[in-house]
């Protein structure tokens, strides 16, 4: 019911809005001509209408889907589950239906993944999860989290898998960028998982620092190896299966936000997925971990796989001291074409092995300080001592310009090689942050170009379009301001 | 069993014409719709990461309406009900979440940070649900427009399409209905 009352409420409550604040009592006192209460009710009103500007503009639709776990969680808590007892939730919030539980048959604690009913529902996917679950139980690895089996009781479908305590990926780079060496150790474990899962035809689709977990140990465990496939199918009707949007065909695959990430260009595209789109996932993991930052993001589903799609990687946001060996492999693993992409994830944990068994953590050669031992060769010409000497000035001019070095600018390598297949002659300039070097170097066929190199890192590169001009281009670093590589007939853009 | 999206579109059109009968049986496709999807959700998520706004909505529409008929006053209409949907759902795990922590007494939820926008994560979901409700009693067209807005994420235009008034309207009511449920709410201890 209206009231008149509140029609009079309403009338003059809008027609106030439209009067300058200042005027507002003068304009009150007329309109509601000596009603007091009427006149209190209309203030009040206006004194909350400055301060609900942004009051509920943003939808709850993030509430809902928090709202419905909620309840079948509190409901689960100590519930018995065949032979399986629901303990806690697992993690801060719970990582979607994950609960700790004991098995009170083996006297073990395990962690136990609810189904949504609805998702099993029809008995033709029941049956498929099964067997997809029976299949990914025969995957026996320590880097990854082991299927106990499926559990059905009283109408709740769910998933016994091991327990690991710990950590996942996502939280620890949530901390930021992990250091060099660590990284490899867990890229080198979750590249020995797959390969053996890769090996025994299973692919696990939905590879993602969320699902690794890292153990007191050290230990890397994937999880839910293949489970984005056995729970494929609980799209109830199917005829958005065939959809061309990639937004559709991504969020039908169940897949919203935080995945598509992570997805192989082909994946994004709806394609059939095999092993090498977990050799791309991995890529993406990897260069998360040595950044500390997401490689591809989007406000949405469709912008993430849009950048998927098109984007080329940031090779410069990779700290300088990661090894070549490892920037190669990176590269190979995010080739969009997957044909081009690396074939065989083996291929990437013999390239970590070598690194991390390199002296020195990787990088070839650190020399000391301030203390050009040169350990060059024969072959070092006068040209290169002299690009030590410049280096070494470079250092403490940049140091003692700074002031303070922001960042640790210790290691000086004495031999310089210029890119494969090209000479240089030049001396070297160093770029202002006292951390990389450019320099020209010219190829077979006297084409010059302009190289850049990390102080810390052994080899050198060209620097995509400088081939043949005689004009530079700024370099940007993305953390921190542009830097210019000084010295270069340097053009800004 | 599930309904095939021609029959959920001949629901929604028959809701759309006023036909009262429609509007049960299409909460209940929507509600389950809407469960199996934020389930799905959640069983892959981290809790870290926010559901996109009206994703999930825009997901169950596409699901369940069959598209041949998805012109954008179905869809308003669908948004609306689904509003209705995810009001219920939402205020019922509060108020049960609120029973189970006090040991059946009722208590004042406090809403996950960052989930909803500033002024909402201190508010009480349940509160602002009664608020509502007593809104409806002096304005029921108000308290609809909260619910389409806030609870369904509706666009202005939307929301006029639905409650077949103009979009001045909806924006002058909008606005009063706020600062009424602001008021409410701070009166509130």
């Amino acid at each position: 019911m209206t009231s008149d009352r509140w029609l009079k409420i309403e009338e003059i409550y809008h027609a106030a809005l439209q009067v300058a604040e200042n005027q507002r009592a003068i304009f009150l006192d007329q309109a509601c001509q000596g009603d007091q209460g009427l006149r209190r009710e209309v203030e009040s009103l206006l004194a909350s209408d400055t301060q609900a500007a942004d009051f509920m503009e943003a939808p709850t639709v993030e509430l809902l889907a928090r709202g419905i776990t909620d309840i079948g969680r509190s409901s689960l808590i100590g519930q018995q589950l065949g032979t399986y007892q629901i303990l806690s939730p697992l993690g801060a919030g719970g990582m979607g239906e994950v609960y700790k539980a004991r098995d009170t048959r083996l006297n073990r604690t395990v962690a136990i993944k609810i189904l949504s009913r609805q998702l099993t529902e029809p008995a033709d996917l029941r049956q498929r999860f099964e067997r997809e679950a029976h299949l990914l139980a025969s995957l026996n690895h320590p880097n990854i989290a082991s299927i106990y089996g499926v559990e059905e009781s009283s109408g709740i479908q769910a998933l016994v898998i091991e327990l690991v305590e710990g950590p996942t990926l996502a939280e620890r780079i949530e901390e930021g960028p992990v250091p060099i060496d660590e990284a490899l150790r867990i890229a080198r474990q979750m590249a020995e998982a797959l390969e053996y899962a890769h090996e025994k035809g299973m692919v696990h689709r939905d590879l993602k620092p969320a699902n690794v977990k890292l153990t007191a140990e050290g230990a890397v465990k994937v999880l839910d190896f293949g489970l984005a496939k056995a729970l494929e199918g609980g799209t109830t009707t199917g005829d958005l299966e065939n959809s061309p949007t990639l937004a559709v065909a991504a969020t039908e695959s169940g897949v919203i936000l935080g995945t598509a990430a992570y997805m192989a260009p082909e994946q994004a595209r709806g394609k059939a997925v095999d092993r090498r789109a977990d050799i791309w996932s991995f890529g993406v993991v990897l260069y998360e971990m040595l950044t500390g930052r997401r490689l591809y993001s989007g406000a949405t589903v469709s912008d993430t796989l849009a950048a998927v799609l098109k984007m080329e990687p940031d090779w410069n946001a990779l700290p300088a001291e990661v090894p070549h060996g490892i920037r190669r492999l990176l590269r190979r693993c995010l080739r969009k074409d997957r044909q081009e992409r690396l074939q065989a994830i083996g291929d990437a944990r013999i390239e970590i092995n070598d690194c991390l068994s390199a002296p020195a953590g990787g990088a070839e050669a650190e020399a000391i300080a301030l203390k050009p031992v040169a350990r060059g060769r024969r072959r070092e010409q006068l040209a290169w001592g002299l690009a030590v000497a410049f280096l070494i000035a470079g250092i403490v001019s940049t140091v003692s310009y700074l002031g303070l070095a922001r960042a640790p600018t210790h290691a000086i390598i004495s031999e310089i090689p210029p890119p494969e297949k090209t000479q240089s002659n030049f001396a070297p300039v160093l770029s202002p942050d006292g951390r990389t070097l450019a320099f020209l170097a010219a190829d077979e066929g006297g084409k010059r170009m302009l190289s850049v190199r990390p102080l810390d890192s052994t080899s050198a590169r060209v620097l995509p379009g400088t081939e043949g001009g005689g004009r530079g281009r700024s370099g940007r670093r993305t953390a921190g301001p542009p830097r210019l590589l000084c010295g270069w007939d340097a053009e800004d853009h | 069993m599930i309904p095939s999206s021609v029959e959920v579109t001949q629901l929604l059109v028959a809701w759309r014409d006023g036909d009262k009968s429609a509007e049960k049986e299409l909460f209940a496709h929507v509600y389950r719709e809407l469960c199996r999807l934020a389930h799905r959700y959640m069983l892959r998520e981290n809790p870290g990461n926010t559901l996109q706004s009206t994703a999930l909505v825009n997901e169950a529409y596409l699901h369940l309406i069959d598209r041949k008929q998805a012109n954008w006053q179905n869809r308003a209409h669908f948004f609306g009900l689904s509003a209705q949907v995810m009001r219920h759902i939402l205020v019922d795990s509060a108020r049960a979440k609120n029973y189970q922590k006090r040991g059946g007494v009722m208590r004042k939820v406090v809403l996950d940070e960052g989930l909803v926008m500033s002024k909402m994560k201190s508010a009480d979901l349940v509160a602002l649900d009664d608020a509502l409700n007593a809104l409806a009693e002096e304005d029921a067209r108000k308290s609809k427009i909260v619910e389409f807005r806030f609870f369904g994420g509706l666009s202005v235009e939307e929301t006029a399409e639905v409650l077949k008034v103009s979009t001045d309207t909806v924006l002058r009511d909008w606005r009063l209905a706020k600062a009424w449920l602001l008021r409410e709410l701070q009166a509130k201890p």
